[in-house]
């Protein structure tokens, strides 16, 4: 999930690629840090801290290591505010473990946080609402389509840096399938879970 | 009775997080983190061979690797075998900047100085690079197959390794041949000796560091720190909580950035 500086800088177009996503995600985050309500600031430090580390679990499906992304529990939790907490997350995880370099932070930051912003703005209403096995429902398809489109985003960038489109698509769409059901089922628990808990946590509008 | 509920169900929400989170930590355990992918080259003779594997040592097999003069021209593409080990020929004694690409996005780059090299290689000016002339190239060049079929990578190094060994053999007892051939069985044993500490320092230094997660987490919560110091820095009155937080904490983010 984390698109490498080294490849991307490779060809011209991947450099656009880099300089593209760092522009897009001062955009994000500056949206994010405006509608960031004083509030909400530890609630956005708390699900940094959840990004941060979840990105360093790897479990091993059929062979191939894939990493809980829970773009999507940040994403229900947080709206707009998401994509400042996975820029701090993934400075972090550029600084302290080389997980795609700093300058792939602009590309990653958008390449994982857009996709939360969407999965917000589709969920939002059940997480909300009265019945339980919805908000369930809704926090497992937020997790499963925050990991699948941030992995066709990441897919998208690294065809448009020039990558030959059938390696591209073999490589990204089937190994992020199993990182996308498990982010699922673990981003539903965590919204059942908040929900019984906390419900005010996503009561507030992000 | 909302009241004499809600500080209990506070402190289990807590207490569940904390044990929740450390629970995930240890769960998966160290050698399941993979995905970064490392590349490790180093000069044998005056062959190079590395290594590509992901973080925790799983090798990363058929992997496309590319070589790069210092002037930026591609020297060769080759693939790793089934061990993640891949090997050239060095044409000159020159930087070698090695490019491994899973083609998913992840990546690793390694430069190999060229004074790790022997100096009985020509300087790169006056090297003869495969890619002038495809004809004359020196007749132990054998990058240039490897693409097609990634088994011969390792027969071809074993059987250096093999036809090395040999002449360091009878060097021990009487004949010692070429100054050459001396360097080059120094340079072989050597390498073999020092194999097991480079592996060992790889998976040291995979081990996943604790106390990098901590501090990244503390980062995190200092961030939000300063943000809320800012705050409290800016906001004159108790009620205008709208518009100045976010110029507040916007000037916070960035200086975790370096």
């Amino acid at each position: 999930m984390h698109l490498s500086e080294a490849i991307l800088a490779a060809t011209p177009s991947g450099q656009i690629m880099l300089a593209g996503g760092i522009l897009l995600a001062a955009g994000g985050v500056a949206i994010g840090l405006r509608r960031l309500e004083p509030a909400d600031m530890p609630r956005t430090a708390i699900l940094t801290s959840v990004f941060f580390v979840a990105s360093l679990l790897h479990v091993q499906v059929m062979g191939t290591p894939v990493h809980l992304v829970l773009n999507g529990l940040l994403g229900l939790v947080l709206g707009w505010a998401a994509m400042p907490a996975v820029l701090v997350g993934l400075v972090l995880q550029a600084v302290l473990f080389a997980f795609g370099g700093l300058l792939a932070v602009g590309v990653n930051t958008v390449v994982m946080g857009l996709p939360a912003v969407v999965c917000y703005y589709l969920f939002r209403w059940a997480t909300t609402g009265r019945y339980d096995g919805l908000a369930w429902a809704a926090g497992a398809a937020a997790g499963f389509i925050g990991v699948m489109l941030a992995a066709l985003l990441a897919a998208g960038v690294l065809l448009l840096a020039g990558k030959p489109f059938y390696h591209v698509a073999q490589l990204v769409i089937p190994v992020q399938l199993p990182a996308a059901c498990i982010d699922a089922v673990v981003t539903g628990a965590a919204v059942g879970f908040l929900r019984k808990v906390r419900p005010e946590v996503f009561r507030r509008s992000g | 009775m909302k009241k004499t509920v809600f500080p209990r169900k506070k402190s289990r929400f807590w207490f569940v997080l904390v044990t929740g989170m450390a629970g995930l930590l240890w769960g998966p355990g160290p050698t399941a983190w993979a995905h970064k992918i490392y590349l490790h080259a180093e000069a044998v003779g005056q062959k190079v061979q590395g290594r590509a594997y992901f973080r925790g040592g799983a090798p990363a097999q058929e992997t496309k690797v590319e070589v790069f003069l210092p002037d930026g021209r591609k020297l060769l593409e080759t693939k790793t075998d089934a061990n993640g080990e891949f090997s050239f020929q060095a044409p000159a004694r020159c930087d070698y900047r090695v490019v491994v690409d899973t083609g998913d996005g992840h990546g690793a780059e390694y430069t190999l100085p060229g004074a790790d090299l022997p100096e009985s290689l020509p300087p790169l000016e006056k090297a003869q690079l495969p890619s002038d002339k495809k004809g004359q190239s020196p007749p132990k060049e054998t990058s240039v197959q490897s693409p097609d079929k990634p088994s011969p990578g390792p027969p071809e190094q074993k059987l250096a390794l093999g036809s090395k060994s040999a002449p360091s053999a009878p060097a021990k007892g009487a004949t010692p041949g070429s100054p050459a051939e001396w360097q080059q069985a120094i340079e072989e044993a050597v390498h073999r000796q020092i194999q097991p500490l480079a592996r060992k320092i790889e998976q040291m230094e995979d081990r996943i560091r604790w106390s990098d997660v901590l501090g990244g987490i503390g980062y995190i919560l200092g961030l939000t720190g300063m943000g809320f110091y800012l705050l409290g820095m800016r906001r004159s009155g108790p009620s205008s909580a709208n518009e100045k937080p976010s110029a507040g904490s916007g000037s916070s983010r960035p200086p975790e950035a370096p």
